[in-house]
């Protein structure tokens, strides 16, 4: 807050004390006025919203709430017919919730090792055209996450698809990608693996640029081989960009709905739905809305204790 | 802050809010949503030009977006109070629309109305959206018992009729010269067909194509009195059909429609099941190679029965008086009948009006036999709630996940267990 914080009490026996009252006053009024733009446009937007998510949950909201909304109020019903399985869901909360996991845990491993691999590469010594292939690594970054996916999607076709094509050119006899689980899975994993990981090539590229080369001269003169060097000052120093960006690309990784939705479309029958698909399909064609919220809360919970397991990994570590 | 900024800035405010009032009040704007594209699109601007003419004064704005996405647009923007004041789309989603209060009933069911006297274009009296119906009872008899079946919703209809879709047999002469008559010889044909990188047949397997055939073979979904059943013997046997044609020499059986599409319009499928919708595409496509005939029959000479969809208006029930009024204007000029024979020439719609025929020769002419053996798809909600597990009951029956009887009994079991949960929140 301008005027009452540390500032004014390090600036000396010569500077102005600052008030409540007088031109201190109004310094704070003319900051709130600043941020009440924002505060307002946030209040509507992402808190409103929020708020009223959260009162869904606990009511039977469907679709014939929408005009007149007078739904019943019903407690913890929706999250208990989620997690214990009612017939008229059609889900298995723990099943999906374990094919989220392992979803969100190899795209991201995948991400970090190839954006840093690539990262690592563009920053060596005397390579030439780096700006050129930095453009050409960022761009299935800079294509919507749509189109990517539909693409992909028609690439990863059974009888048409370019990846089968070029299989059929070796001899081998593709196999119908959406019809199995771990085909399915890996035809999702290579697209988004597509999409993800020039996010972590550039933010690896920004933290490599900010370690200090006299580390790896000094670790030279004593002898540290290059991948001595690697784990011992490359990957402490990505540390603190890096953890912020893995923690990022979980959570959006996790919720990626765009590829799942579009590529697989949860094919083979449901297997490679994730939380987040599943509970739009509560909404469309079923418009069950209160169970859809409290599906998106407990996508919440989940996220948020993953973060929270993480920070403190994370701080673990560092210490 | 400057002066001068700050008048500028209130100005600009100001300026916004006055264009965003008269935008928002313009009393002689009709705005429509719409997903129609192409050919249709090019028809129904030159019906709005005309429209406008007959009209003076009143303005339309006609908004495009996708047909995935409208309706849930809709059901979103008119919830909250917007939304357009007629949305043109598929006669199933009156049904949702009506049980969320978001659309105005049709036909004065009750014939209590003193407001709505006639049908022709004149424009009605002020009305209130939640109690008048737009139009007599008496405009009933306009429209076939079928298209009227699709429509209705418990005792009412939300949605004006415009055309009647149903599917046929398309068929590329080059490869095809005559049409199959029964779905054993199309399997014979297939077998014999070696179109390069092809097949003789793409049929799409989502249920809405496999209905007809379903339902040929015995197959239903809910019981004449009303319950649902799925589960029957024959169900079960035309499940299992469905599983050996697309298993046949010739068949590619694919859930994807534009993947089906493509390869017709390209020239590697020789024949495809699809509706009036594909036809000016078609068309363009393959030119006088372009065959239409009746689905193939089933063995037993039993007609295949496919869904018979209707194409319609809704009007938007958070308008005020004066928009409905332009809306009712707008509903009955679509359905004069010189609009009605715009519609079947320029983009193909088979018209909803009794009273409008297409020539015999028209390949239109084909629809309309087919539907005269079709099942209305009907406008009832809890439709909604049976396409989800009947696709997934045709994939694991495909997928040999499950044998066809597994598949349906599993069916049937989530479908009740769903209709139980939305009917106990109702």
């Amino acid at each position: 807050m301008i005027g009452s914080g540390p500032l004014s009490a390090t600036t000396g026996p010569l500077a102005t004390p600052v008030t409540r009252s007088g031109k201190g006053l109004s310094t704070e009024r003319l900051a709130y006025a600043f941020l009440a733009p924002a505060a307002i446009v946030m209040t509507f937007i992402t808190l409103y919203p929020l708020a009223y998510g959260i009162w869904m949950a606990f009511t039977n909201f469907n679709v014939t709430h929408l005009r007149h909304q007078n739904p019943r109020f019903v407690g913890l019903q929706n999250f208990v017919d989620i997690l214990t399985q009612a017939p008229y869901l059609d889900l298995h909360f723990m099943r999906i919730f374990g094919f989220n996991l392992l979803w969100t845990v190899t795209n991201v491993a995948l991400h970090v090792t190839l954006g840093v691999g690539l990262a690592l590469l563009l920053n060596l010594e005397g390579l030439r055209l780096k700006r050129l292939y930095r453009a050409a690594l960022i761009l299935p970054w800079a294509v919507p996450t749509y189109v990517t996916a539909l693409t992909w999607r028609n690439m990863f076709d059974p009888q048409y698809g370019a990846v089968n094509l070029l299989l059929a050119r070796w001899g081998i006899h593709g196999p119908d990608w959406f019809q199995h689980f771990w085909t399915s899975f890996a035809a999702v994993l290579t697209t988004n693996v597509w999409l993800g990981f020039p996010f972590m090539m550039m933010v690896a590229s920004a933290g490599l640029v900010a370690i200090p080369k006299d580390y790896y001269e000094a670790a030279a003169l004593d002898g540290a081989s290059r991948w001595t060097q690697f784990w011992t000052i490359t990957v402490p120093g990505l540390r603190p960009t890096m953890v912020p960006a893995i923690m990022l690309g979980f959570v959006w990784t996790f919720n990626q709905f765009n590829v799942l939705y579009f590529v697989s479309q949860g094919n083979p029958l449901g297997e490679t739905e994730i939380l987040v698909t599943e509970a739009y399909k509560l909404v469309d064609p079923m418009g069950l809305y209160g169970v859809a919220s409290a599906f998106a809360i407990l996508i919440f919970f989940i996220l948020a204790a993953i973060t929270l397991v993480n920070l403190k990994l994370t701080r673990v570590l560092d210490a | 802050m400057n002066v001068r900024f700050r008048l500028g800035l209130a100005a600009l405010f100001a300026a916004l809010a006055v264009g965003g009032c008269a935008s928002a009040e313009d009393a002689d704007t009709l705005t429509i949503w719409h997903s129609w594209g192409g050919a249709e699109l090019r028809t129904l601007k030159s019906l709005i030009a005309d429209f406008e003419r007959k009209h003076p004064g009143i303005d339309v704005v006609a908004l495009q977006i996708p047909h995935d996405t409208l309706l849930d647009k809709y059901t979103r923007s008119s919830a909250a109070n917007g939304g357009p004041d007629i949305l043109i789309g598929d006669n199933d989603w009156s049904g949702k629309l009506s049980q969320a209060g978001l659309v105005v009933p049709i036909f004065d069911e009750q014939a209590t109305t003193a407001t709505a006297t006639s049908s022709s274009a004149s424009v009605a009296p002020a009305a209130d959206p939640d109690a008048s119906p737009l139009f007599p009872l008496s405009d009933e008899a306009r429209f076939a018992p079928e298209t009227l079946a699709a429509l209705r919703v418990g005792h009412e209809i939300y949605a004006w009729p415009e055309s009647v879709e149903t599917l046929v047999l398309y068929y590329n002469k080059a490869w095809v010269p005559r049409p199959p008559a029964t779905m054993t010889a199309l399997r014979t044909m297939a077998a014999g067909l070696h179109i390069p990188d092809g097949y003789a047949l793409a049929f799409n397997t989502d249920f809405y194509y496999f209905a007809g055939y379903f339902f040929g073979g015995g197959g239903q979904i809910f019981a004449p009195d009303g319950k649902l059943d799925v589960d029957t013997p024959a169900g079960v046997d035309m499940l299992g059909w469905l599983a050996g044609l697309t298993t046949a020499p010739g068949v590619l059986g694919t859930h994807d429609y534009g993947k089906a599409d493509s390869l017709y319009k390209e020239g590697k499928a020789a024949m495809i099941v699809n509706g009036p919708w594909a036809l000016a595409d078609y068309q363009k496509a393959l030119g006088p190679d372009l065959g239409i005939a009746p689905l193939p029959r089933l063995s037993g000479d039993r007609p295949p029965r496919p869904w018979i969809g209707v194409k319609c208006l809704m009007v938007n029930s958070d308008i005020d008086a004066r928009h409905l009024q332009l809306a009712r204007s707008f509903l009955a000029f679509i359905d004069e009948p010189s609009t009605q024979r715009e519609l079947s020439m320029g983009c193909g719609h088979i018209p909803a009006v009794l009273g409008v025929k297409v020539p015999a020769d028209s390949p239109l002419a084909v629809f309309e036999r087919q539907a005269r053996t079709g099942t209305p798809k009907s406008a009832d909600p809890h439709l909604a709630l049976v396409w989800d597990p009947m696709n997934r009951a045709i994939q694991e029956t495909l997928s040999r996940r499950y044998p066809p009887a597994v598949a349906l009994a599993r069916t049937q079991k989530l479908i009740e267990a769903e209709l139980a949960e939305v009917e106990a929140n109702e």
